[in-house]
């Protein structure tokens, strides 16, 4: 139905070419050529007096001040020269302490339960100058994780130490497993399991 | 139910859009278009050409739907000052013409609306006004050919139209837009401005017949 209306419409339409003619005769009036100045003169008027219009045709209008593009640029230039100062100037300044700080992040949980009950009973006779200092031998063989060194001129980044003497003082095995058992029993199993584990490193034959 | 959504702009009303035909209008953007987003973007001679498209479709709408040259010259300036105030919220979603065309209706529809709440006497006058300043071609003595009289007549006729009607014939001729956009414009159904047209034209046509008779029966 709107189909056939719609094609009825059509005809109408082009029949009526000869009312468009007739309209068309009626002439062409044009506004006042002062009006079209006016106009003119205001549409200019109206657009912002600095900007080259060539070239911004297509672009978006900006509304940041001029000051902001530089000023982000160095900024992003001071970032990036201080995060690469933070990678690889500040670890080869402090020595060997980052890595040796890296190892013992990394040192397995046996280890540190072999620590805690390994003394560094010598460690006054022989390190007096480290005396005070907590620093322990190294977990795993000291070598640099990177380096920011150029190829073939490695050094090592920490002093080599010289071998402490450990005494390893045994706990009373008796003890240590009711020291367990009473860890278990509070429901701290995460430090049972480490203790026992310690324990079972130091009396493998324990049963 | 009926999606829609419409495009606002100060002192112009709401301009509703349905999202198929806005996406229909996006993809393919009139060069009117581009050259309003150039003068947006800062191009004057952008806007001297699309001035200079438009002027003439533009002047002659409102001059013969208003009836007076005075009028139609101050909702003419009025109709670009407006485009001109607007052309950072303009965003291509239809053609220009229609954004132009509707702007107009709006002005032409205020002026209506002061012409009714206007005392009889000064509509009076400013008809006497509308008479001095686009006189009838037939009121002139050394115009007394056929041609002139047919012209005369078909011209009376279009006057004689109801608003409504005149307006949609007189979009309808000076921007060739399809009914559809022709209703947008005028903010009715499309079936209304379709009517509308069709009785425009048969009035028109109906003059102009009978202005063959009367030719017929002088010869």
């Amino acid at each position: 139905m709107s189909g056939q209306d719609d094609k009825a419409f059509a005809r109408e339409l082009r029949l009526a070419s000869r009312v468009s003619r007739a309209y068309r005769q009626l002439g062409a009036p044009q506004p006042p050529p002062e009006l079209d100045e006016n106009i003119a003169r205001h549409a200019r008027a109206v657009l912002p007096p600095a900007r080259n219009a060539m070239r911004d045709i297509g672009k978006p209008v900006s509304t940041r001040p001029s000051w902001f593009a530089p000023f982000t640029l160095a900024a992003s230039v001071l970032l990036s020269a201080a995060l690469l100062m933070a990678i690889a100037i500040r670890p080869a300044q402090r020595g060997g302490e980052a890595p040796v700080r890296l190892m013992r992040a990394v040192a397995t949980h046996e280890d540190r339960a072999q620590l805690h009950y390994a003394a560094p009973a010598a460690a006054s006779s022989t390190e007096g100058a480290r005396e005070s200092s907590p620093y322990v031998a190294p977990l795993i063989p000291s070598r640099r994780l990177y380096s920011t060194d150029p190829p073939g001129s490695h050094r090592p980044v920490a002093p080599a130490l010289p071998p402490v003497p450990v005494q390893v003082i045994r706990r009373d095995p008796r003890e240590w497993q009711a020291h367990i058992e009473q860890l278990e029993r509070d429901g701290r199993d995460a430090e049972a399991t480490a203790e026992r584990r310690a324990f079972h490193q130091v009396y493998p034959d324990w049963r | 139910m009926r999606l829609s959504a419409s495009l606002t702009f100060p002192q112009l009303g709401s301009y509703p859009v349905e999202p198929a035909r806005m996406l229909h209008s996006m993809e393919a953007l009139d060069e009117d278009a581009e050259l309003m987003l150039r003068y947006q973007a800062g191009e004057a001679a952008a806007f001297d050409a699309l001035y200079a498209r438009h002027k003439g479709p533009l002047y002659r709408y409102l001059l013969r739907h208003v009836r007076s040259a005075a009028t139609a010259t101050d909702l003419f300036q009025e109709v670009w000052m407006r485009v001109i105030a607007n052309r950072l919220r303009y965003a291509p979603r239809a053609k220009f013409a229609t954004f132009l065309f509707h702007i107009a209706h709006n002005c032409a529809v205020d002026h209506h609306r002061r012409l009714r709440a206007t005392p009889v006497d000064a509509l009076a006058e400013g008809h006497d006004a509308v008479s001095a300043a686009f006189a009838p071609e037939y009121e002139r003595p050394d115009r007394i050919a056929e041609y002139d009289q047919r012209r005369a007549r078909f011209e009376r006729a279009l006057y004689q139209l109801p608003v409504e009607q005149r307006e949609t014939f007189l979009l309808h001729e000076e921007t060739g837009l399809d009914v559809a956009q022709i209703a947008r414009i005028t903010q009715v159904g499309v079936e209304t401005a379709k009517s509308r047209l069709r009785y425009a034209i048969g009035k028109l046509r109906k003059s102009l017949d009978e202005s063959t008779e009367r030719v017929a029966q002088a010869v």
